[in-house]
Order: structure tokens, then C-alpha cells, then sequence
């Protein structure tokens, strides 16, 4: 060398930004674009995690049949290989077209609310960001239900006052929430390629596309270790815990506990947290349910209860207001 | 900022300073393309804390930028694994004399930077490409100015190191 390092550099540095930073000046701008398509794809994985396939619901459709019984104090002598391997073959074994996944999610550290979308190509071509209608509307419960390609998601205030009420099906999704008085039907056609994700590995175990198929990947790229058992509403559950998912600072932890005989998952905990702020825990309990005449009028029920009021102002039907859990420990 | 939920602010800012801003990310991350994929995941992480800029936006995006770039926000060392067959032609190459060696010596010093770890990369750019002071880059990286002075010493020594021809005899000598 025989120029003083730092000049040299300096120089050096100062050919390499000059020379490529000037070439598109939009650049920054179409960064920018970018960088809201790619929030927004990400809000939208983690909104997948209450989801639970409400894009993808004919999917989610699940049928309780329950593989052979085996002693409930399951734990004894079984590997995470035989556990994970029961449960997938009970998952894989539920006739879609057959029975009713019910699902009673509660947050802890955190509430259920909206995001906001729109469908239009255009809009998604642009990257537009949108403005949230839905934005002070907050639920510390939601029930959801799902059933031959129709999703039902109602959330609850935590005096048990119906907050909101949404549908997807095959009209496209419908919803109401009530203190605001909006309502909102979007027919879910003609949209723009939300980012779904595909389901890998890596993704794998909160909810997307569907409970069903998310916890069956999950089980096959062994991201679970055995933690014991644990009473769940007087079952002596088996308890899986994943690996956590880190991305971006925060933390992602998925346990399981599945039915000592049936295999089936009973309950999922997902825990979000960041260094130095409050921990979310997103829990979901489900019930397998069979489509007896009770089970089905406990649904009628259900969908009656979800009622869209006329009155209600109507959101253009290119928003897509979507449920989903917020709370400090989640980013984004 | 707090109200900019949809990076409206954002957009001036980059209209007005994006090309500094790429250019300080290209700086940091070695290429163009590399650069641009800094920037954009510096630009994702203040949309999605917009609370946290209180006034100085661009002075907020700089930090998150500075940073991600010292945490080594890849965490792949793909830099050094290109780099490293061209450093060592490079290096053999820089005993012939050269007419265009001045500046194939900046544009390898430059590139020899991507072999420095990610804070050190940082705080060489800061100090010697931004020209800013020692506390003035402690402050942006949030470190100490002890650490901001270690960092900048070994990072020029390790480009000194780094930069020295190697004597293909010795070379040979070494291997046989």
C-alpha cells in the first residue's frame, strides 16, 4: 500500500456507492414498496396463526375419528419418534368432510383484534398501505368454527359480549363488529397474491394453511421434544414442545398436547416474545367434534348469533379486514 | 411519526435522501444488491415500529440501518466466501506493477472490507466513509467510544494485513 488506508478506502467506497447508487433513482422508493409488501405478507403469516386456513378453509375441515386407545398414562416407554408418529397418522386420518373443528382461543398479554387488507390487484400492485377501519376493535376471546369449507370466527369481550363476527366460505367472507358498528363482505376473488407462504419446516406448527395440516408438518420435521404429561380438563395429556422460531428478535414457541388416546392435538400454546417487553401466549383448545344433530345445532346456533346488522356501515368490499392477535410480544 | 403508520413520512424522506441512504447501505453491505436487501430490511423494521422515531426519521432509519449492518443482519458470510479466491488473485497479483494499481487498490480495499466482521465493517464506514467521530458513531451503533476506537484500530490493521502482497516464493515455500 503505498496511499494512507483510510483515503484509499474512502475513495474506494466512494466509487462503489457513486457508481451503483445512481443508477435508479427510484430505487429507495421501490424499496420502500417492497419492504411494506413484505410487512404486510408477514403480518399476514402471523395473522394465519388464528387464521387457522381461513383462506384455505375447505382444507380445515376435520373429522374426529380416533385411532386405537392405549393406556392414558401414555408417556411410559414412548419416544417423541412413536408420539409425533400417532399423531400425524390420527391427523391424517380425519375425514375433511365429516366433522366440525372447534376451537376456543384466549391471549394472554396481549388482545384479539384486526389487520387490514385490500383485494384488488391494483391496489396490491402498488403496495398501498391501508388504512385500518377495524383499528380500535378488541377481543379477549374468540371461538372459531369450521366446517365443510365455511370458517366461523366470533370474537368475545371479556364480560362475554359478542365484539365481532366473521365468516368465510364460498361467498367470500362476511363480518360484523358490533360496538363499531361496521360491517364488511368481501367476495375474496380477483385479490392479489397475499405472500401466503409455503408450508416448510420453518413455518411450520402455528396454524397455516390449516391447524391440521400445519401441526402434521410440524410432527414430520420433528421440531417437537417430549415434555411429559399434563392434566388438560381431566385428560393426562402428553405434551410436546417445539423448537422455538426465531425471526427478526422476537421468539416463537409452539407446545402441543395431544389425547394420550387418540392422538389427536387437544390444545396449542403459541408464545411470542421479545427481549425486555411483555410475553403474548395465544392458546387454542380444540374439540374434534362428529356432525351429530346437537353438534350441528350448537353451529346453526353459532351462525345465527354472527347476524350483520343493515344498518351497520358497510366497508368497501376491496377492504379485507382480517382477525388476528396483537400484543407486545409480538413485532410487526 | 408516531401517526406514520403507512411510511408516508418514509416516502419524503427517500425521495429527498434515499440515494445517500443507499448509498451508506451499499457502503455497509459490500454490492448494490446487497445494499438494496439492508436497506429494505432496515425500512421493515421502522414501519413496524413507527412509535419509535420521535422526530429524526432519518436519523432513526440510519441507526437501524448501522445496526442491522453490525449484527450482521444476514449472518451468512456469503461476502467472505465470494471474495475470498479474488482476494488471494488479487494479493499474488499486487506485486506486478500496474498502471491502474492505485485504483484496483482502493476497489480491493473496499472489497477486503467484507472480510471484516460485521461491527468492525460498521464502524470503519462510519468513521472513515461518513467521517463521523468516535462518540457520534457509539452513539448510533450504541456501544461505548473504547469499543468504537478497538474496532476501528483492528479493522484498519486487519485492512493492512490484508492488503500486504504476498510473496509467491514464500508462498511456495510455506506449501512445500
Amino acid at each position: 500500500m503505498t496511499n494512507n488506508v483510510e483515503d484509499l478506502l474512502r475513495e474506494g467506497i466512494d466509487r462503489l456507492t457513486t457508481t451503483t447508487a445512481s443508477t435508479d433513482p427510484d430505487a429507495p422508493a421501490t424499496l420502500l414498496h417492497r419492504a411494506r409488501r413484505h410487512n404486510r405478507r408477514r403480518r399476514q403469516a402471523i395473522t394465519a396463526t388464528l387464521a387457522a386456513g381461513a383462506a384455505a378453509a375447505a382444507a380445515a375441515v376435520i373429522v374426529a375419528t380416533s385411532t386405537s386407545g392405549t393406556s392414558t398414562n401414555a408417556l411410559h416407554g414412548q419416544t417423541i419418534t412413536y408420539v409425533a408418529t400417532r399423531a400425524e397418522q390420527a391427523l391424517a386420518q380425519l375425514n375433511p368432510s365429516q366433522a366440525i373443528e372447534f376451537d376456543t382461543l384466549t391471549v394472554r398479554g396481549g388482545s384479539f383484534g384486526f389487520s387490514s387488507m385490500q383485494s384488488t390487484a391494483a391496489n396490491a400492485a402498488n403496495s398501498q398501505p391501508v388504512p385500518n377501519p377495524l383499528s380500535g376493535v378488541h377481543a379477549s376471546s374468540e371461538i372459531d368454527w369450521s366446517y365443510r369449507g365455511v370458517f366461523l370466527q366470533h370474537g368475545y369481550s371479556a364480560a362475554g359480549k359478542l365484539v365481532y363476527a366473521v365468516a368465510v366460505g364460498s361467498p367470500g367472507e362476511y363480518g360484523a363488529a358490533y360496538p363499531a358498528r361496521i360491517r364488511w363482505h368481501n367476495p375474496l376473488t380477483g385479490g392479489p397474491d397475499l405472500g401466503n407462504p409455503a408450508l416448510t419446516c420453518d413455518n411450520a406448527g402455528f396454524g397455516w394453511p390449516s391447524w391440521k395440516q400445519s401441526i402434521s408438518k410440524a410432527l414430520s420435521c420433528h421440531l417437537f421434544t417430549l415434555g411429559g404429561n399434563q392434566q388438560i380438563a381431566g385428560v393426562d395429556t402428553i405434551k410436546l414442545i417445539g423448537k422455538p422460531l426465531i425471526a427478526e428478535g422476537e421468539t416463537i414457541r409452539e407446545t402441543l398436547w395431544v389425547d394420550p388416546k387418540t392422538y389427536l392435538p387437544l390444545r396449542t400454546s403459541t408464545t411470542f416474545s421479545q427481549p425486555h417487553r411483555r410475553t403474548t401466549v395465544l392458546t387454542h383448545d380444540f374439540r374434534w367434534l362428529s356432525p351429530t344433530k346437537a353438534n350441528l345445532a350448537s353451529l346453526h346456533a353459532a351462525e345465527q348469533r354472527g347476524v350483520i346488522p343493515t344498518s351497520f356501515r358497510a366497508l368497501p368490499s376491496t377492504d379485507l379486514p382480517l382477525p388476528g392477535v396483537d400484543g407486545p410480544g409480538l413485532s410487526g | 411519526m408516531a401517526r406514520d403508520r403507512d411510511g408516508t413520512e418514509l416516502e419524503h424522506l427517500l425521495a429527498e435522501r434515499g440515494s445517500s441512504l443507499l448509498g451508506a447501505a451499499i457502503a455497509l453491505a459490500g454490492s448494490r444488491q446487497d445494499g438494496e436487501d439492508l436497506l429494505q430490511a432496515a425500512l421493515e423494521r421502522v414501519l413496524r415500529k413507527p412509535r419509535q422515531v420521535h422526530g429524526d426519521a432519518e436519523g432513526y432509519l440510519r441507526r437501524v440501518l448501522y445496526n442491522l449492518a453490525a449484527d450482521g443482519w444476514r449472518r451468512r458470510g456469503t461476502w467472505k466466501q465470494k471474495l475470498l479466491p479474488v482476494l488471494r488473485a488479487e494479493t499474488l497479483n499486487a506485486t506486478q506493477p500496474d498502471p491502474t494499481a492505485e485504483v484496483d487498490q482502493r476497489d480491493a480495499l473496499v472489497r477486503m472490507l467484507g472480510q471484516l466482521p460485521p461491527r468492525q465493517r460498521a464502524v470503519i464506514v462510519l468513521r472513515y466513509w461518513e467521517q463521523r467521530s468516535e462518540a457520534e458513531t457509539a452513539a448510533l451503533l450504541g456501544c461505548s467510544e473504547g469499543t468504537v476506537k478497538s474496532a476501528a484500530s483492528r479493522g484498519l490493521q486487519h485492512l493492512r494485513e490484508l492488503s500486504t502482497p504476498t510473496d509467491p516464493a514464500e508462498l511456495t515455500e510455506k506449501n512445500s
